[in-house]
């Protein structure tokens, strides 16, 4: 017999036993089966391993998830909402950009305090801004996650 | 208070709306991510996780439809994540949780225990397709649905899991009663 045929003979009695349509005719199926035993076997097993799930139910747990739901719920509520305007941040590149272009300059003698001074602004930008650089944003992971 | 009931009242901001929600479906939710996740532990957290998610996508749900088939898509999603960096950290040596709920049933002869650690021996795709069909009595449509696969990837699925478990369940009683022969 061909192996092919013989799942598709396989499949069809599977999806009458589920009450679904099948792929082949119940005619077709039980033709085939007159003169198949390695089907016949093979569907006979499949119902007995079928009847140790029939009639089974799931377990049923009784924990509770709101509160913590709830609690994260809050934070996310909480937590600082990004800033609006990118003005700031406009502003800050230019500042960096300006200073690159001075340090580069021939006529500049490089400094300590000069190569120091994005530092001191990088600090004070993100204080005034109340914004840790460091912190990772959970809520874009989270949107990002859903297909 | 319904469900699209409460998804309106959620998108409008009241987040106890949503308690309604996690309250009537988080035991259902908490038995379909244990049987992909395979521990409690990492069930609650996936759910915890889905619901959240499901908060503030709520927004974008279709009140046509029904909420929990929503919510499994999310479930799975972050189940199937879970598990793949689980699958990268090694295994996780959390304690084991039956899947089925006891019954004073012994099936054809094979031992309760037999049939829950056959399934537990599963791959987690297998696990969740057989346990949809069988304790949840979903149809091959709607199990498409959930799946986000064709019915008739459904029915080639389907038979190939069946198969497997059958060969689980075998080796399962084989290793059980060789221990039983060593203990005697």
């Amino acid at each position: 017999m061909n192996k092919e045929y013989c799942e598709r003979i396989r499949i069809s009695a599977m999806a009458s036993r589920d009450g679904e349509s099948p792929p082949l005719s119940e005619q077709e199926v039980s033709k085939h089966l007159e003169s198949c035993a390695d089907c016949r076997l093979e569907i006979d097993q499949q119902r007995q391993a079928m009847a140790l799930l029939d009639g089974r139910s799931r377990r049923v747990f009784a924990q509770d998830v709101w509160p913590e739901i709830a609690t994260a719920m809050e934070a996310t509520k909480a937590r600082p909402k990004q800033p609006a305007s990118v003005a700031p941040f406009v502003v800050l590149c230019l500042f960096l950009l300006t200073h690159k272009i001075i340090e580069v300059l021939p006529s500049v003698t490089a400094g300590v305090m000069i190569k120091l001074a994005p530092v001191a602004v990088l600090v004070l930008f993100f204080s005034l801004l109340k914004q840790n650089p460091f912190h990772i944003n959970e809520n874009l992971k989270l949107q990002g996650d859903i297909k | 208070m319904d469900d699209s009931t409460a998804i309106q009242k959620c998108r409008a901001g009241e987040t106890e709306a949503f308690s309604h929600l996690v309250r009537r479906y988080q035991s259902e939710a908490i038995g379909h991510a244990l049987t992909i996740l395979g521990n409690l532990e990492d069930a609650l957290d996936a759910v915890q996780d889905a619901f959240l998610d499901a908060y503030q996508a709520v927004g974008k749900f279709d009140v046509s439809r029904r909420f929990y088939p929503w919510l499994y898509t999310i479930l799975r999603n972050r189940c199937f994540e879970m598990l793949a960096s689980r699958r990268k950290q090694a295994a996780a040596g959390a304690e084991v949780v039956e899947i089925l709920a006891r019954t004073a049933k012994d099936s054809c002869g094979v031992a309760e225990n037999v049939v829950d650690r056959a399934l537990r021996e599963l791959a987690a795709e297998d696990r969740e397709l057989l346990t949809l069909k069988h304790l949840d009595g979903l149809s091959y449509d709607e199990l498409a649905e959930r799946l986000g696969i064709p019915a008739g990837t459904v029915m080639s699925r389907l038979y190939y899991a069946r198969k497997r478990f059958r060969e689980k369940v075998l080796m399962v009683q084989e290793t059980l009663d060789s221990w039983e022969k060593n203990d005697e």
